[in-house]
């Protein structure tokens, strides 16, 4: 059907992802055209973003996104949660909530990305064998067809993901070594 | 599906579960009530290895417990628990909750030293054996010279520390206590109570300072405060902080400026005592000692309602005065760089900084840092 666009790609988006995808105004497009994946701990967690214009707090309810299944959950089970923990916990310091995602894009279809620009995140996808599963947020846009209002800031383009998957590759070269 | 308590993971999370529950001091009920569960049977069902417990739940747990995801999941069995000794233990449940904050805190930052500098920083000092009182002054008077406190050391006591490797842990509770100290693998930490007036938070961090150094010189213990008279270590940790906070020459040359060879009015007192960042009380004993004014005089200065009065109003602004920033400066740096490096994410540093996930730029940017900047450019040594 011309206009339309089939919501065929999968991605689970980080928190930061969230808030920075609510700060630009262009939330509603992405679920409108990708298939959004939320952990329940993020549900939890996103509560508002700072407004870019007045910089006070507007309110973010994830919830009612997953009520309506413009927006789904992703679950984890114990076992991966473990083999996560056991992967990450010797070499990065990351938050349960944030180690459930992970867990749960492990366990996920293969075809689901994962979007975040945590540093900390990126590499445990490398030190998960996940290397594949990242795709930078100016990549899931620029895929997607979604325009941005303003330009990205640099910790949401490719170049700065492909940078930290680099190191996280030197990470895990040296905690194979230990 | 149901699990058995058989062996495996389910068994040890089980088992963990129970234990993370019983060291906090939580009933069935109140742990419960905490994970939201219809009632406390799911709970006790969870422990028994008789329902599973479902990934999501065990992030939970982590919260309410204060404890990592490791302690339930790792196949190696927890380390003991470090010692942790109180000058004056609060309430539990609440007592044993900020216990195991505190150890989780300076294990956590432990951890980030490991990651930001290679090995967490410890405390270089040292004290000899302290077997009385005249030991106890001395090695106060020792610290004081050593650290560089300066004539006024409560000014800088807290930041010195913690260049020196104390880990400060500051949480305001009318329950918890007021103060306590620990040292593990993570090296030495101070829990404070900022409910307290911050001369006494000075006065406790001073205090708890001798604990540190003469770990394994007394036994770790906290003492029952219904047992009457204060055990030895206690009183001897009171004499040592007195002696470190109040330096024997600058409190002569100062209660001499205020005399001049009078008597010292309780004005002057209790404004050489702010001066100093100490209670009044403890400056009138510090003279006593110093036989700057006679024990009679002092007591009864001490039981004296207007000098209690005089004090209580002269203090009214010196209570609002934090006396350490919460989150510490140093902690808060070596996330950040840990931040920088990779190895700390966003949410666990919005966690321990007590911050809601979409705060942190703001937060780290009220502090000169910013979230996203890359500051890895170095200065090579000479």
């Amino acid at each position: 059907m011309p206009g339309r666009t089939i919501r065929a790609r999968l991605v689970l988006l980080d928190a930061d992802v969230i808030i920075e995808l609510f700060r630009q105004g262009i939330w509603d497009a992405l679920v409108s055209k990708v298939q959004v994946f939320v952990t329940p701990t993020v549900v939890k967690e996103v509560r508002f973003y700072p407004d870019p214009a007045s910089g006070q707090r507007r309110r973010v309810d994830l919830q009612s996104y997953v009520d309506d299944s413009r927006i789904h959950l992703l679950d984890a089970e114990a076992e991966s949660l473990d083999a996560t923990r056991d992967a990450c916990g010797k070499c990065l310091a990351i938050h349960p909530g944030e180690l459930y995602s992970l867990a749960a894009l492990k366990a996920a279809d293969n075809a689901c990305k994962f979007c975040t620009a945590d540093k900390a995140a990126i590499q445990a996808l490398v030190l998960l064998d996940m290397t594949d599963r990242a795709v930078s947020m100016e990549r899931m846009l620029g895929d997607a067809g979604v325009g941005r209002k303003q330009p990205l800031a640099r910790q949401f383009d490719d170049e700065y993901l492909q940078k930290w998957l680099r190191s996280g590759a030197v990470l895990k070269a040296g905690s194979a070594a230990l | 599906m149901t699990v058995l308590p058989t062996e495996g993971l389910s068994a040890r999370i089980a088992a963990r579960l129970k234990q993370a529950r019983e060291d906090i001091g939580l009933t069935l009920a109140q742990a419960s009530k905490g994970m939201g569960f219809e009632n406390y049977q799911v709970l006790m069902n969870i422990e028994k290895g008789e329902r599973a417990v479902k990934a999501l739940e065990l992030v939970d747990f982590a919260r309410l417990y204060a404890r990592q995801l490791d302690f339930f999941l790792s196949s190696a069995e927890p380390s003991p628990a470090p010692a942790v000794i109180w000058r004056s233990r609060g309430i539990d449940p609440v007592a044993r909750r900020v216990e195991r904050e505190f150890l989780g805190y300076c294990e956590e930052y432990g951890r980030l030293e490991t990651f930001a500098d290679g090995a967490p920083t410890t405390l270089k000092l040292k004290s000899g054996a302290v077997s009385g009182f005249d030991d106890a002054v001395l090695l106060g008077e020792n610290i004081t010279r050593q650290l560089e406190l300066g004539s006024h050391p409560a000014k800088a006591l807290a930041s010195v520390l913690e260049e020196n490797g104390v880990k400060l842990m500051v949480r305001e509770s009318k329950f918890a206590g007021s103060a306590a100290s620990t040292v593990g693998d993570f090296g030495a930490g101070v829990f404070l109570n900022s409910s307290n007036a911050p001369w006494r938070i000075s006065y406790d961090l001073a205090h708890e300072l001798f604990h540190l150094l003469t770990w394994g010189q007394f036994p770790a213990e906290t003492p029952d405060e219904s047992a009457g008279e204060k055990p030895m270590a206690e009183k001897l940790a009171d004499a040592f902080a007195s002696a470190l906070l109040l330096p024997e020459a600058t409190v002569i040359k100062e209660y001499r400026a205020r005399t001049k060879g009078g008597d010292l009015g309780y004005v002057d007192c209790v404004n050489m005592a702010r001066d100093f960042g100490v209670s009044t009380q403890a400056l009138i004993w510090r003279l006593i000692s110093l036989r700057l004014v006679t024990r009679e005089s002092g007591t009864k200065a001490i039981e004296s309602e207007s000098l209690k009065e005089l004090d209580r109003s002269a203090r009214q602004q010196d209570r609002k005065r934090a006396v350490i920033e919460w989150p510490t400066p140093r902690f808060i740096a070596t996330a950040f760089k840990c931040l920088q490096l990779g190895r700390l994410s966003r949410g666990r540093f919005a966690e321990l900084m007590e911050i809601e996930r979409g705060e942190i730029d703001g937060f780290l940017a009220q502090r000169g840092y910013n979230a996203w900047e890359d500051y890895s450019g170095e200065i090579s040594t000479a």
